[in-house]
């Protein structure tokens, strides 16, 4: 909560740290730095086959084309030729004997310029014998294509619960995959120095991952590589694993040519080679009994993975975390499958698994909702967690603070639930080619990384005695403004207004050991660390001003920095440069590493069973479509969410963090369709045929309104929430709606609606004629 | 002229020896190192790389915006462009960043110069004034972060709003530049002046690759590489940019844009007018023109359906044979292939004016509504009797065939003669499967086109009940508007 005495920037609006810059064209991404002298560019070789065994490579010719430095492929790697995140040990940086999917990487062409490259990569002769390829998930399964990986949450007895339920409903969900299409494509940039160590510069959400793994690829101690992060032209998980391919290319081309080299995805190949939202497949078998309680559900889902495991058993993991939805379910089996197949390796993106969890049992819930004539809002009520015993989750853990009911009953009256819906409902009664649907969506996302040992962090705070500070932390700026909150917390905590103080780069040579800047965690984790930092710094600071001034303990700890002063009770202000003068003077350590590590969590995934999350985060949303029965195409007209952020560090970026995950969220079910063709090549690998939002997808301001929760002070740094990801579910508001206004086209309001996602015009008009037939 | 003479930020540049088929784009990055403009697709879908340049071919000078990615070098031949580098003035922001930072509306900051750039056009746009102007005048700026809300507060508070030295710059002279011809790396880009010299240049080069705006031709290149040496660019040309309105119909010049046919044909023929605000983005459609959306004969081109439907006539010129008007079923003679001569150049379209009483409508029907290709397009053209009996019938379609603007024969035979009603429509609609056999590919199913090629035409008939040439609404659901 905003402290009234204070005049900190926290809780506070605030524009984005790099925001001039981004608007007057000076804000660097790697591809737009200069290039070194004698800098070299270059061009991937990948593979044509989406399943093949490696006769041969050859690369003399290419080596002898002009304005070509080297041609590097799998046997020029003197050390780990991997690149797989969670030690899975499966994806080589380049192919040395088999490729698993079109668009693996090959062959490394390095040169002077992008033309010289291209053309020399033409002449590099793969010679491949192709092999069957999986590109089905359905297949996958059937020919048992799976990875051995297999996780399982269950309690209860669901065969009793099936027994005495009063109806029991089965039924599959398919939930589709999802381009991240960050603005700025995959690129890194490598040199080495007069030691043959490597700089490189990435543009990744994992900068420790990349400077590991070309240790690895190079034998080379840790320390020997520095990766520097400047900023992301937005990750989205995109960058979290996948960025250090790119890393090590550009690596390894530095390391053989002794020049520094670029590696850089245009769009089209950047859809083409790196790995997406996994599409999952469910199939699940609830039980119910006739006054809409849910007693019990199984689902088998299936994650397509596409190639290699990459954090694939981590997002499945987290679907089986969020299966539950935000319901009390006293017997379920949850059981988690990866499959196979021969696409690229599906990766981390935002929500990372817990959206395609929600999806499944929120659908189960419309059907109930259907099969009983009850508004699916009811439904919802009725099942929500409540108080002891309703308040364990599948895996063991207690849920407290549960905030979603206040939300539910907050939204629905100030969106005017119920009143729209029986507008809607007699809006549709009287039209024949348009139809309106209204759907409501209540998210329960935990928070922190289910790989326990992540959730750590590390900060460097600097105070120099001009009174200015440079911040080192280990987070990645990828747009959603952790560095302007990390300004926020350390100006608050140190006293220090917020001019003057900087944000350096994100590099493993200052805050070592980071975890990837994911999970929704940056702000947590890493404002946990510089908080850990400023504190130790701010407590010597007290000791020095106590001593200069002979203060007792009791004023001691009353000191207060605030805007630039120090403020001691019953004296004048002083000077902050004046305290800092006192300390170096009096030879004070001014810097301060700092470290956090989220208190109480734990998970055994063996057993499913722990505490996964240090919290949950909320939101509820409520939205209304427009549908055409004669070509299927829709609109979104009205949309209303209320987010639980905690108080918000900075209010403005995490309104801004909800509107966007929510319009990304949108995207996913309704417009962004990833097709493939039958030899496994992307079809849809550029803007012209893969459709993000655009700006008339979102309705005007005042048709989408979203708010945080207030009064909402809450146990992460500075009473507030983490937000990434949360808000993409809301979206999933969709799936209400549509079936809504699919279901008002038949005639028969309990027959099931069959709509496949992403709810393209296509799909759902063949909805519209299927619940018509 | 063998120079390219152009002002980037009101600095005089002369190019020279650089390939023609650079784009602006790589000119402004990798030569000039004004690296603000960022390329995010290479083929005009985004608008990361948006840039502004004076236009001096209406009756007022104007900025309008266009993709870097999509513009040679040659074709900045007498423009003044100006990049996200040289919007700011005497050390200051430029109110359309200073908008940016207040409302929030950078996050990754990566498409944000070319937000800016669109900003900055609207800002000195005075022809602002439906809702409908403000989405689209952001429409072809992609954003992956911010959910696009304060992008809207931001075009919402500028439009029109600028009065500072930009809008004074407006009235300095405009560039004068001669005709160019320029060559560099092979390639050979003649930029004419005038009409007389572009058909004197098409006699004596017929395989000369004519292109206008070249947001077609710009893809190939950029994608797939360059497939001829020798171009002629139109884009100097003013006289190809006029419209008109005489007494029996519109003339519409082969490079008139796009964004302006849109706003000219608004009520003057509403097929095109309320169409255009679903054709590819913003920017595009300042470059893009009927023109070069015809002469490539692309079976999912938007244009060709609706002059099919309204019988429209194309003017194509030579020097030697002077004009020759063609119907488009004259014009397009197959997949990809035209009736154009290797010395003609098509030069303009007469629009006729249509009788109040004649229905009429276009629609597209794509996966997303805005800048995106179409599934299925489709233009219907009626007239009735004062029996309410059809006498001529036009239904052309896009998306549906290997030809644009294939007409839907057996459809408007099963309605000629008969009374227009809902029932005589729906047998109609029901031949439509006789007409088409349409291709499944990424964009839809054969089955999805074909449903949607006969509900189009039931819904054509809903929704001319009332108003037969219907008006634009603001964020229709579908460009079928029914209210019903």
């Amino acid at each position: 909560m905003k402290d009234p005495n204070r005049t900190s920037p926290l809780h506070e609006d605030a524009v984005h740290e790099s925001a001039w810059k981004h608007v007057t064209g000076r804000a660097q991404f790697i591809n737009d730095m200069d290039m070194p002298p004698h800098g070299l560019v270059s061009y991937i070789v990948t593979s044509p086959v989406a399943h093949g065994r490696i006769r041969s490579i050859d690369t003399e010719a290419a080596r002898n084309m002009p304005g070509i430095a080297a041609v590097i492929t799998a046997k020029d790697i003197p050390g780990v030729n991997d690149v797989s995140a969670v030690s899975a040990g499966d994806e080589e940086i380049l192919a040395s004997e088999e490729v698993f999917c079109v668009g693996q990487a090959i062959a490394l062409v390095v040169g002077e310029t992008y033309e010289a490259c291209i053309a020399a990569g033409k002449k590099v002769v793969v010679d491949i014998e192709p092999l069957e390829a999986i590109l089905d998930v359905r297949d996958a399964i059937a020919k048992g294509s799976l990875f051995e990986d297999h996780h399982i949450i269950e309690r209860g007895d669901l065969e009793a619960a099936y027994k005495q339920a009063d109806f029991i409903l089965e039924g599959e969900v398919e939930s589709p995959g999802q381009e991240h299409w960050y603005l700025e494509t995959q690129v890194a940039q490598a040199e080495v120095n007069e030691d043959d160590d490597i700089l490189i510069y990435a543009s990744s959400q994992n900068p420790r991952e990349c400077q590991a793994k070309v240790a690895e690829m190079l034998h080379y101690p840790e320390s020997r590589v520095v990766v520097i992060m400047p900023r992301m032209g937005g990750g989205f998980g995109g960058k979290e694993t996948q960025g250090a391919q790119y890393a090590c290319l550009a690596a390894i081309g530095a390391y053989i040519t002794r020049r520094p080299v670029r590696v850089w995805l245009n769009r089209d190949q950047d859809m083409m080679y790196t790995g997406k939202r996994h599409p999952f497949y469910s199939k699940y078998k609830a039980a119910f009994s006739n006054d809409g309680h849910i007693l019990a559900l199984h689902v088998d889902t299936y994650a397509n993975c596409g190639w290699a495991h990459d954090l694939s058993i981590c997002i499945l993991d987290r679907c089986l975390f969020h299966l539950d939805g935000c319901y009390f379910i006293p017997n379920l089996k949850f059981d988690g499958h990866m499959v196979r197949t021969n696409v690229t390796s599906n990766t981390a993106y935002r929500g990372f698994g817990g959206p395609q969890g929600f999806i499944v049992v929120e659908t189960v819930l419309n059907r109930a909702a259907r099969h009983l004539g009850m508004e699916p809002v009811e439904i919802r009520k009725l099942n929500y967690y409540g108080d002891a015993p309703r308040n364990i989750m599948q895996y063991g853990a207690e849920l407290t603070d549960f905030r979603v009911p206040r939300m539910t009953d907050s939204i629905l009256k100030s969106s005017r639930y119920y009143e729209r819906k029986a507008e809607i409902d007699a809006f549709n009664a009287s039209h024949r080619f348009v139809k309106r649907g209204i759907g409501f969506m209540p998210v329960k996302f935990g928070i922190s990384f289910t790989n326990t040992m992540l959730n750590q962090a590390g900060a460097l705070v600097l105070v120099y005695t001009d009174g200015s500070v440079a911040i080192n932390h280990g987070g990645a700026e990828m747009g959603q403004g952790l560095h302007t909150k990390m300004i926020a917390i350390a100006s608050h905590d140190l006293g220090i207004p917020p001019h003057r103080i900087r944000i350096m780069n994100t590099r493993t040579d200052k805050v070592p050991n980071a975890s990837a800047t994911a999970a929704s965690s940056g702000t947590d984790l890493n404002g946990g660390a510089v908080h850990n930092a400023c504190e130790q710094i701010t407590a010597r600071l007290r000791k020095v001003v106590a001593k200069q001034l002979s203060l007792d303990e009791e004023t001691e700890r009353n000191i207060v920095f605030d805007n630039d002063f120090c403020l001691v009770p019953n004296r004048e202000p002083i000077p902050m440069k004046q305290v800092l003068w006192w300390a170096f003077s009096g030879r004070v350590q001014l810097s301060a590493a700092g470290y956090y590590a989220t208190p109480g969590i734990g998970y055994d995934a063996e057993k499913g069973r722990g505490v996964p999350f240090a919290y949950y985060s909320y939101g509820v949303c409520v939205l209304e479509i427009e549908v055409s029965t004669l070509t299927g195409e829709y609109r979104l007209v009205d949309v209303e969410a209320v987010h639980d952020v905690g108080d918000a560090i900075i209010p403005s970026i995490d309104r801004g963090q909800i509107e966007g995950a929510f319009a990304q969220g949108y995207g996913w079910l309704s417009c962004e369709e990833l097709i493939w063709d039958e030899q496994g090549n992307l079809r849809t690998h550029s803007p012209a045929t893969y459709k993000i939002p655009t700006i008339g997808t979102i309705p005007d301001p005042e048709h989408f309104r979203i708010s945080l929760l207030p009064n909402a002070t809450a146990s992460a740094i500075h009473g507030s929430k983490a937000i990434g990801e949360p808000p993409f579910v809301l979206a999933v508001a969709l799936v209400q709606a549509m079936e809504h206004a699919v279901c008002a086209c038949g005639s028969d309001p309990k027959r099931d609606p069959d709509i496949h996602w992403p709810a393209t015009p296509e799909s759902v008009l063949k909805a519209i004629y299927a619940q018509r037939a | 002229m063998e120079r390219i003479q152009c002002m980037i930020n009101d600095e005089p540049r002369e190019i020279v020896g650089v390939s023609p088929t650079m784009s602006l784009l790589h000119y402004l990055r990798d030569v000039l190192r004004l690296t603000g403009t960022k390329e995010g697709c290479n083929e005009g879908d985004c608008g990361a790389c948006t840039v502004v340049f004076r236009d001096d071919s209406g009756d007022t000078p104007r900025y309008r915006t266009v993709n870097a990615c999509l513009v040679y070098l040659p074709m900045l031949h007498g423009k003044q462009i100006y990049t996200i580098e040289g919007i700011s003035h005497d050390g200051k922001r430029h109110p359309v960043q200073d908008a940016i930072l207040r409302n929030y509306a950078s996050q990754c900051g990566y498409c944000t110069p070319g937000v800016a750039m669109s900003l900055f056009e609207a800002s000195y746009r005075h022809d602002m004034k439906e809702p409908w102007q403000f989405v689209e005048q952001m429409a072809g700026n992609l954003c992956r972060c911010t959910g696009y809300r304060p992008i809207v507060e931001c075009v919402n508070q500028l439009a029109g709003k600028g009065d500072d030295v930009f809008a004074q710059k407006l009235s300095d002279p405009a560039m004068q530049v001669e005709s160019l011809d320029y060559s560099a790396d092979g390639f050979r880009f003649f930029v004419p002046n005038t009409l007389e010299e572009a058909l004197q240049f098409k006699a004596d080069h017929p395989e000369a690759n004519v292109v206008a705006g070249a947001s077609d031709v710009g893809v190939i290149i950029n994608k797939m590489g360059p497939r001829a040496t020798t171009f002629l660019a139109l884009c100097n040309i003013r006289e190809l940019r006029k419209m008109r309105e005489d007494a029996a119909s519109l003339y519409i010049g082969a490079t008139a844009r796009l964004a302006d046919i849109e706003l000219f044909c608004q009520d003057r023929f509403r097929p095109l007018g309320r169409i255009l605000r679903f054709f590819s983005a913003h920017q595009i459609k300042q470059i893009a023109c009927m023109g070069g959306s015809v002469a490539g004969g692309s079976p999912v081109g938007d244009i060709a359906p609706i002059l099919a439907a309204t019988d429209a006539t194309l003017c194509l010129q030579s020097l030697k044979g002077g004009v020759r008007k063609v119907k488009m079923d004259e014009f397009i003679l197959g997949y990809r292939k035209t009736s154009i001569a290797p010395d003609e150049i098509l030069v303009g379209f007469e629009l006729p004016k249509m009788d109040p009483s004649a229905r009429c409508a276009s629609y597209k029907v794509s996966k997303r509504q805005e800048l995106d290709i179409s599934s299925v397009a489709a233009t219907f053209y009626v007239e009735t009797d004062d029996d309410n009996r059809v006498t001529v019938a036009r239904f052309a379609y896009g998306g549906m065939a290997a030809i644009p603007g294939a007409r839907a024969k057996a459809a408007e035979a099963a309605i000629i003669g008969k009374v227009w009603n809902e029932e005589n429509v729906e047998v109609a609609a029901e031949a439509i499967e006789r007409d088409f056999k349409p291709l499944s590919d990424f964009r839809a199913s054969a089955w999805y086109r074909i449903t949607v090629a006969a509900n189009l035409l039931r819904g054509f008939y809903q929704e001319t009940l009332e108003d037969r040439q219907p008006k634009r609404m603001y964020r229709p659901y579908s460009t079928l508007q029914l209210e019903m």
